[in-house]
């Protein structure tokens, strides 16, 4: 029978699939709009001026966003030296003490980032850029990151990790 | 604090954790905790580091996603693999013939798809067991295969060069055409070495026999709308074989040369900046794709088969995409915030100030620097490492590279050389264990070294070539220049 936390499993893992969808779609838009640009340009056609200023916010914001999909993938490289020298029982412990200590390392990361957001929040602060994003948005990116990733490593720590796999492959099929 | 102190304590912190198992980035996230702090404002320094990942993530990282993204293009759609298929076609008679094809195809392969553990698994898989079947002794099928890489990383579109350069805030362009000329030359060598070991040693790779019987089979030409036949056409002249030889290759391989030409022709010719030149390189790869579609259903050649996809495909590639650029840019944007830490801390400066004390010449410098990144590719992957040394190689005013006076993009193709030996060298080399793992059960970690250890000698060679002749990598740029 589901439980609970089984359900906000589930919940959790479209979330992070649909956050990787959005930020596939947002690379995808900028492998069609960059020669659309080039090509106004080059035709004396005017350009699209917000473009370049707005990437390095689609990057950092896709990066962030994407990152706890990216873990739950376990795409994020990591040097396995060590567990793959100890034995099987060993080795589950290491990965517990990995998964606690990844959780822990988030929510230090996570505490900040709710400092740093309000505090940016309360001054109002902006970028020296020419397209201006406030900086509270981007550490709440920052911060959100955090959480989903500190959630997904505590996860981790369930003894039964149930349907991810399905789950992601369903939820991929289903928005493509 | 003393300068070793805190670079022991920062460098052992993410090596530590790293160690451990926990995800590269999030080494690197820990020990920017630590170093911001203790040498960055303490409490307060950490408030204000969130904002600092935002500032490491920078428009010229751009590329690196578009570059990504054209080769999961063309990896998703299966037209990668036509590369293979073409060269298999048009070599017939030299010794060791599917190892040139590994070679050859192998590097037009990994060129496009930029990561090179994965090409050693997905080439592996592909090439390997034909290899076995005929009789190819370990030496020349798995070598070939891990050592293609080297030249993959070479020659453009590289993504690793232009993290590389992007990161080093250098010339992208440059950087990659600095990779063209010895990523030929070592080509050529891999070839030379192939031929000469066949031809004096042929049970290294056997002849066999080609079937060779579909060649003189009439070509049959179709085209087709909504599934019916509209026109049709066949040929079966005196030229027939060589027709049946080169057309299906002819078609395979331009559209794959359109990509190369668009990438690095609009660079060279300064039509695009890198960034745009990546973006133009993932629609050329979608023509592509779309190219070899019509060959599916409305053109219809006999020999020539096309590629069945659809936008789920598509779908996939830009998943992928993001898979690895967030996997990159994340371990970037923690990288970048902890050498301000490893800066702040005085360790980079403290460390530098040591190794120019120590009154070495430019050489002696970019030796250790080269065995710095041998002994870390023993057990941390191309990304990791160059992050890891970038603040005390190439980054910013204080690194070897301006204190020596050392020209950055000669440098920076150095590096990339020793990135991809470092992979191939035993013990732990990354690339080995990857071929162990699809390789048959009975081949052993000792022969998959020992395929491995001609073709490292080689990429040394170039390796030193570069050192003492400079010119090899930066003559063509300075040509653009």
């Amino acid at each position: 029978m589901k439980n609970i936390l089984d359900f906000f499993e589930v919940g959790f893992n479209r979330t992070l699939v649909m956050l990787a969808i959005i930020v596939s779609a947002s690379i995808g838009l900028l492998a069609v709009l960059i020669p659309l640009n080039l090509f106004l340009t080059k035709a004396g056609l005017g350009n699209l001026w917000w473009l370049y200023g707005s990437i390095e916010y689609v990057l950092y914001s896709g990066v962030f966003l994407a990152a706890p999909w990216v873990l739950q993938q376990g795409a994020h490289v990591s040097v396995d030296m060590l567990s793959a020298s100890l034995p099987q029982s060993a080795a589950i412990l290491l990965d517990k003490f990995i998964n606690l200590l990844g959780a822990i390392i988030c929510l230090v990361l996570l505490v900040y980032g709710v400092r740093a957001t309000t505090m940016e929040f309360i001054d109002q602060t902006l970028p020296d850029k020419d397209i201006q994003i406030y900086n509270w948005v981007m550490t709440a990116i920052f911060t959100l990151s955090f959480v989903l990733s500190a959630v997904e490593f505590l996860m981790r720590l369930r003894p039964k990790r149930m349907l991810i796999q399905k789950d992601n492959e369903f939820a991929i099929k289903e928005s493509l | 604090m003393e300068w070793y102190i805190a670079l022991t304590m920062l460098l052992g912190t993410v090596c530590l954790i790293m160690f451990i198992g926990i995800p590269v980035a999030f080494a690197f996230f820990t020990a920017n905790i630590v170093g911001t702090y203790l040498f960055i404002g303490g409490d307060i320094g950490l408030v204000f580091m969130p904002m600092e990942f935002s500032n490491a993530i920078t428009f010229g990282l751009a590329p690196v996603s578009l570059f990504l993204l054209m080769g999961e293009v063309l990896l998703h759609t299966g037209v990668a693999f036509k590369a293979i298929g073409a060269i298999d076609r048009i070599i017939s008679r030299l010794p060791g013939r599917l190892s040139i094809v590994s070679i050859i195809g192998g590097t037009v392969f990994s060129s496009l798809s930029g990561s090179t553990i994965a090409n050693t698994a997905i080439l592996g898989s592909v090439l390997l067991p034909d290899m076995m079947k005929k009789g190819y002794q370990p030496s020349m099928s798995m070598g070939p295969i891990m050592a293609v890489g080297g030249i993959a990383m070479l020659i453009p579109p590289s993504a690793l060069a232009v993290l590389l350069a992007s990161i080093a805030e250098q010339s992208v362009a440059q950087l990659l055409l600095a990779g063209i000329v010895p990523g030929i030359l070592m080509a050529i060598l891999f070839f030379a070495y192939v031929i000469i070991r066949c031809t004096i040693n042929p049970s290294l790779a056997p002849n066999y026999d080609l079937d060779e019987s579909s060649l003189e089979l009439p070509i049959n030409f179709s085209l087709n709308w909504s599934g019916k036949q509209i026109y049709s056409a066949t040929y079966s002249g005196k030229n027939l074989t060589i027709y049946n030889r080169i057309l299906p290759s002819l078609v395979y391989i331009l559209p794959l040369m359109l990509i190369f030409v668009v990438v690095v022709g609009s660079i060279f010719l300064k039509i695009a900046a890198p960034i745009e030149a990546a973006a133009l390189g993932c629609l050329a790869s979608l023509a592509a794709c779309y190219f070899f579609k019509i060959f599916n259903n409305v053109i219809k050649i006999s020999g020539i088969s096309g590629a069945d996809f659809n936008l789920t495909h598509i779908g996939n590639a830009l998943m992928e995409t993001t898979k690895v650029n967030v996997m990159i840019l994340f371990i970037i944007a923690g990288s970048l915030v902890f050498s301000q830490a490893l800066s702040n801390s005085g360790a980079t400066n403290g460390l530098l100030e040591a190794v120019s004390a120590m009154d070495l010449n430019k050489m002696s410098i970019v030796i250790i620097m080269v065995l710095v990144l041998l002994f870390l590719g023993a057990f941390m992957d191309q990304v990791s490492m160059l992050l890891l040394t970038m603040p005390f190689f190439l980054l910013g005013a204080q690194s070897f590279q301006v204190l020596f006076d050392i020209d950055v993009i000669w440098l920076m193709v150095l590096m990339l050389i020793t990135m991809e030996i470092s992979l191939l060298t035993p013990p732990f080399g990354l690339l080995l264990y990857v071929m162990k793992g699809i390789a048959p059960p009975n081949i052993k970690i000792g022969q998959v070294v020992g395929a491995a250890l001609p073709f490292i000698a080689i990429e040394v060679f170039v390796l030193v070539l570069l050192m003492a002749f400079p010119e090899v990598a930066t003559w063509l740029p300075n040509k653009l220049e």
